[in-house]
C-alpha cells in the first residue's frame, strides 16, 4: 500500500482496520509528486504536497483562497505538516474537508499504475465511505483543480472531525451565481452534491437573506439524507445545512469582493 | 505468534546526536524515542494524533510521534524536549513557560513547548489568532491555555523587537 503522510492510514492500521503487508513510502521515490503548480487556470497538486504547503503557497492563496483557507484548517498543525491532499482523497474519509470542496469544484485526479496514467473525476474516484475506485496497485499522483470565480467552504466542528462541511463553486454573470455547485460533507457516508439546491442557487445574488438563497437552504436540507453520528443526529445535521447555506453565501461573497 | 517483522536500518539525528538503529517496520516513533533512546520526555496520551502530547519536531515540523513510523526518522532530524535545554540552562521557551506558570502537571508541556518552537521559528511575531490556530491541536487537561498564551506573548514581544529569543 502506498503512503506519504499516513495521517489517517496509520490510525486505521493501529485499530486493525487496515492490514497492509507492505507500505511503500512515496516520499523516498525521487521527486515523485512534489509539484504544486498553476498550469493555465488549473491548480495541479502532486502526491507529496502537504496541506500545510497548500495553505501557505502564495499562488494558491491568491487564486484559490477558499481552498488555501480550508487546507489551513484541516485537522491540526501536525496533520497539516505531514498529511497530503492526494492521500486525503485516496483515503475517502466521508468528512474530508478538501474532498467536499473539490467535489463542488469538479476537480479531477491523475491515477498512475504500471499501465500508465489515467484521468478520473473526483466524483468517480470516491465511491463510498473509505472506498475508492482505485485498483490495488494504483496511486493518485496529482489533483487538478479548475478555477472558478466564486468559491467558499465553511464547516461546523467541535471534535476531531467536522460535523458538517459545505462547499460552493460557481461562476458569476453580472453578480448573479452562474452554474453553482453546492456540495455537502460529513452529513452522509461520502461528500455529495446537493443537485436540487445547486439548481435553486442558479441566478441568485450573493446575499444570504435573498429568497432564492433561503429556498436553496431549505431545499438542501430536504434533499440530503443525513446520517447521525457522535457529533450530531441526522435531524441536527439537516437543520445545520439550512442554517449554514446562507452563511456560506455570505462567506463566499466576502471573499469574492476582496 | 507474531510473523517475522522486517527490520529497517535507520540513520537519524536526534537532538543533534547521530543515531544508528534497527527498527521493526511497525515500530512507532514514540516507542523508538522513549524505549530505545530513553527520551521519556516524549509523552503518550490519546494515540490518535489529536491531543498533541506526543509532539516531536521532524526536520523542524511538528508531528505526532504516536502516528509516525520510526522508519520515517531515517535521514531526517528529530528534536524532542530533551534537545532544548543545555545542561541546566533552560531554552528561552522553557524559561518563559516557567515564568508564566504555563505548566501544572506538565504532561502536555513537552508537546506545547516544541509546537511553540516550531511556531516562532516560522513566525516570530504571531498574532493572537495565529498563535491560537497553530496551537489548537495541543490539548491541556489542566487548563493552562491562558498562561501558555502569556508565555508565548512574552517571547514574541521582545523589548526592542530585534533580539531573537530562540537561542
Amino acid at each position: 500500500m502506498w503512503y506519504a503522510g499516513g495521517t489517517e492510514l496509520l490510525l486505521a492500521m493501529k485499530m486493525g482496520l487496515a492490514r497492509p503487508s507492505h507500505l511503500i513510502d512515496i516520499k523516498r521515490i525521487d521527486d515523485l509528486g512534489v509539484d504544486l503548480e498553476v498550469r493555465g487556470s488549473v491548480l495541479e497538486v502532486g502526491a507529496r504536497v502537504t496541506h500545510q504547503r497548500i495553505a501557505s503557497d502564495t499562488q494558491v492563496r491568491r487564486a484559490w483562497p477558499a481552498f488555501a483557507n480550508l487546507s489551513n484548517d484541516i485537522g491540526n498543525i501536525r496533520v497539516r505538516s505531514s498529511g497530503t491532499l492526494c492521500g486525503n482523497l485516496a483515503f475517502a474519509e466521508p468528512r474530508s474537508d478538501p474532498a467536499t470542496f473539490l467535489l463542488a469544484a469538479k476537480a479531477s485526479v491523475v491515477i498512475a499504475s504500471k499501465q500508465g496514467e489515467r484521468d478520473c473525476l473526483l466524483s468517480d474516484l470516491i465511491v463510498g465511505p473509505y472506498q475508492t475506485s482505485l485498483a490495488d496497485d494504483e496511486l493518485v499522483v496529482r489533483v487538478r483543480i479548475p478555477k472558478r470565480l466564486v468559491t467558499g467552504y465553511i464547516k461546523s466542528q467541535v471534535s476531531e472531525r467536522p460535523t458538517l462541511g459545505l462547499a460552493l463553486s460557481a461562476d458569476t454573470d453580472e453578480g448573479l451565481l452562474l452554474q453553482p455547485v453546492l456540495a455537502v460533507g460529513a452529513a452522509t457516508d461520502q461528500p455529495i452534491i446537493a443537485e436540487r439546491a445547486s439548481r435553486a442557487l442558479d441566478g441568485a445574488p450573493l446575499e444570504p437573506t435573498h429568497p432564492k438563497v433561503v429556498e436553496a437552504a431549505e431545499t438542501a436540507a430536504a434533499e440530503v439524507e443525513t446520517f447521525g453520528d457522535l457529533t450530531g443526529s441526522a435531524e441536527y445535521k439537516s437543520h445545520l445545512i439550512s442554517v449554514l447555506v446562507p452563511r456560506l453565501i455570505e462567506h463566499a461573497s466576502r471573499q469574492f469582493l476582496q | 505468534m507474531d510473523e517475522t517483522m522486517e527490520e529497517i536500518p535507520i540513520n537519524t539525528t536526534v537532538n543533534g546526536r547521530s543515531v544508528t538503529a534497527l527498527v521493526e517496520a511497525r515500530r512507532m516513533l514514540t516507542e523508538f524515542l522513549r524505549e530505545d533512546l530513553g527520551l521519556t520526555g516524549v509523552k503518550v496520551s490519546c494515540e490518535v494524533q489529536v491531543c498533541g502530547a506526543c509532539t516531536v519536531l521532524l526536520d523542524g515540523m511538528p508531528v505526532s510521534g504516536c502516528s509516525t513510523l520510526a522508519a520515517e526518522a531515517h535521514e531526517r532530524t528529530i528534536t524532542t524536549i530533551e534537545g532544548l535545554s543545555r545542561g541546566e540552562e533552560l531554552h528561552p521557551i522553557q524559561d518563559a513557560f516557567v515564568q508564566s506558570s504555563a505548566l501544572q502537571c506538565g504532561y502536555c508541556t513537552p508537546g506545547m513547548v516544541l509546537t511553540v518552537k516550531a511556531l516562532l521559528e516560522q513566525n516570530p511575531q504571531p498574532t493572537e489568532n495565529e498563535i491560537r490556530h497553530f496551537l489548537e491541536g495541543n490539548i491541556c487537561r489542566c487548563g493552562t491555555y491562558g498562561f501558555v498564551m502569556e508565555a508565548i506573548r512574552s517571547l514574541s514581544e521582545a523589548p526592542d523587537g530585534s533580539e531573537s529569543v530562540l537561542g
